[in-house]
């Protein structure tokens, strides 16, 4: 791919296994590897045990597994909305002065709805220092319905919000556009599985190139095809920019790369 | 558009032209529409049916496929079967007439969509004809069970099966067809897979993976960059492009 062609930044991607299916080539040199391949530059990623298992421990092992590679990595830190208030809070402060990004939290696989009392315990110990939150959305599963974003989106000003899968399916993609533009602290996300024909040109003349963030999900999806998706007819180099590089570097507070 | 390999040619197994669902796309989706979206991907043809057949009756929209691509070489048509048409052994003879009549190398089939079983026999007066001239057999994931995919490629084996639309969570669901029937083929159209073209071309080869595109309701560069991104040989990203489902079409 030419891929040199942009700076990529992905701020949606994993490490670790699954048990659904298998993952391969998910050792940190070959995640490495792959984002040289891939032309990213610089990638947030959280460690698949803490979305599946243990936000803890599953911490631990993100920064362990980057503490080598500060250049490529950023920590992409996991909180559990289950967990009791003193827990959360503790996690919080152990991990807060090392994250990057709260990416992702998974209503999903955590099975506790976007509206519960656990994320507002989560949001209040973010806005303090505040730093983006990355959301898993998806329209088709009860727990992490994008429309439920809203509240806590107008509710936290001070926090941008990043609508995970911008809702994943027909009508959840509405769902989160419409937010997007109503909310300056609200932001979409370009990973999701279903790639449809147009959906990508649609979602930048609808909320603007400028309010989409590049994500791989690597390696839970494979990363070439949410690069390839921003090269769907109509789509400008400018956009491109906006949502690979730009973006990112607004949100992140980074200094450009 | 410099996200895909120049130097592959594509060559799309998963195509339609007709009413669809996706909001984003015109529907219908006619088959100028296509066409340019073909040439604008650098793609050299496609195999394509027509959704009335499905959603309408399968012998109307085969018809209407014929009107409606006529005179466009890229487009290869595929014709719907559904089981009324081979019923008797008169229906599936006057059937495969017309498979022949109009050079289709490729029948698909939606036994959810149109409520049947193939497990069941209800297509084994159609199948020996396909099995005899290798016309190739299309069915979505969604749309067939493991059990009759196995009824399939155990009964007819010289028939080549090829699964289209399957999801990136099934590999473990996948994997033993091809391990173990040398006549099933996969369609990469969802199949997002981390590494995963590199692992079924390790373990099975390149030569039954193929490229679609899931079109109008998928985009088609996703998939184009993911081959043309994936760690294989060169000669093993243009098999996968176009020369696997070439060489099944190419009987005609």
């Amino acid at each position: 791919m030419s891929k040199k062609e942009f700076e990529i930044i992905d701020s949606h991607a994993h490490l670790g296994s699954f048990s659904g299916f298998p993952i391969r080539y998910n050792k940190i040199q070959e995640i490495v590897n792959t984002m040289r391949s891939f032309g990213i530059k610089k990638m947030c990623v959280s460690h698949l045990f803490a979305i599946t298992y243990d936000t803890r421990e599953g911490n631990e092992m993100t920064q362990n597994e980057i503490k080598d590679y500060s250049d490529l990595f950023f920590f992409g830190g996991i909180l559990d909305p289950r967990k009791s208030e003193t827990e959360i809070a503790k996690e919080y402060y152990d991990i807060d002065p090392k994250v990057t990004m709260w990416n992702e939290l998974h209503p999903a696989m955590h099975q506790y709805h976007i509206s519960g009392k656990g994320y507002r315990i989560i949001l209040d110990l973010i806005k303090n220092n505040p730093k983006p939150v990355l959301f898993h959305t998806d329209e088709s599963d009860k727990y992490s319905k994008p429309g439920q974003m809203e509240e806590l989106i107008k509710s936290y000003p001070e926090i941008k919000f990043i609508i995970g899968h911008s809702g994943n399916v027909i009508g959840g993609f509405e769902i989160a556009v419409e937010i997007a533009k109503k909310y300056d602290n609200a932001f979409l996300d370009s990973t999701y599985s279903r790639n449809y024909f147009g959906q990508m040109k649609w979602m930048i003349n609808k909320v603007g190139a400028e309010k989409i963030l590049f994500g791989s999900d690597m390696p839970f999806l494979n990363g070439a095809i949410q690069i390839g998706k921003l090269y769907e007819s109509g789509i400008t180099d400018n956009d491109r920019q906006k949502i690979f590089h730009d973006n990112a570097v607004r949100l992140l507070n980074l200094d450009s790369i | 558009m410099s996200i895909i390999n120049k130097d592959l040619y594509f060559y799309d197994c998963n195509a339609f032209i007709g009413a669809h669902v996706n909001p984003y796309a015109p529907s219908p989706f006619e088959a100028d529409i296509l066409k340019s979206v073909i040439k604008s991907t650098g793609t050299i043809g496609a195999l394509v049916y027509n959704s009335a057949a499905v959603v309408y009756d399968a012998s109307f929209g085969n018809n209407l496929l014929i009107e409606k691509i006529k005179g466009n070489n890229e487009l290869k048509p595929v014709f719907i079967a559904a089981p009324e048409l081979c019923f008797t052994q008169i229906e599936a003879e006057k059937y495969y007439l017309q498979l022949k009549v109009n050079k289709i190398r490729a029948v698909k089939i939606f036994p959810r969509y149109n409520n049947f079983d193939i497990s069941t026999g209800v297509m084994d007066r159609l199948f020996p004809f396909l099995n005899e001239e290798k016309i190739i057999l299309l069915a979505n994931q969604v749309e067939i069970t493991w059990h009759e995919i196995e009824y399939v490629l155990s009964k007819f084996d010289n028939l080549p099966f090829l699964l289209q639309s399957s999801g990136y969570r099934l590999e473990r669901l996948i994997n033993p067809f091809f391990a173990s029937y040398k006549n099933f083929y996969l369609d990469i159209s969802r199949f997002h897979v981390h590494g995963g073209i590199e692992y079924l071309c390790r373990e099975f080869g390149s030569e039954r993976v193929l490229y679609g595109s899931g079109m109008p309701v998928f985009s088609p560069e996703p998939i184009m960059a993911m081959i043309s991104e994936a760690e294989i040989s060169p000669e093993e990203k243009q098999n996968i492009s176009s020369k696997n489902l070439l060489r099944l079409i190419s009987r005609e």
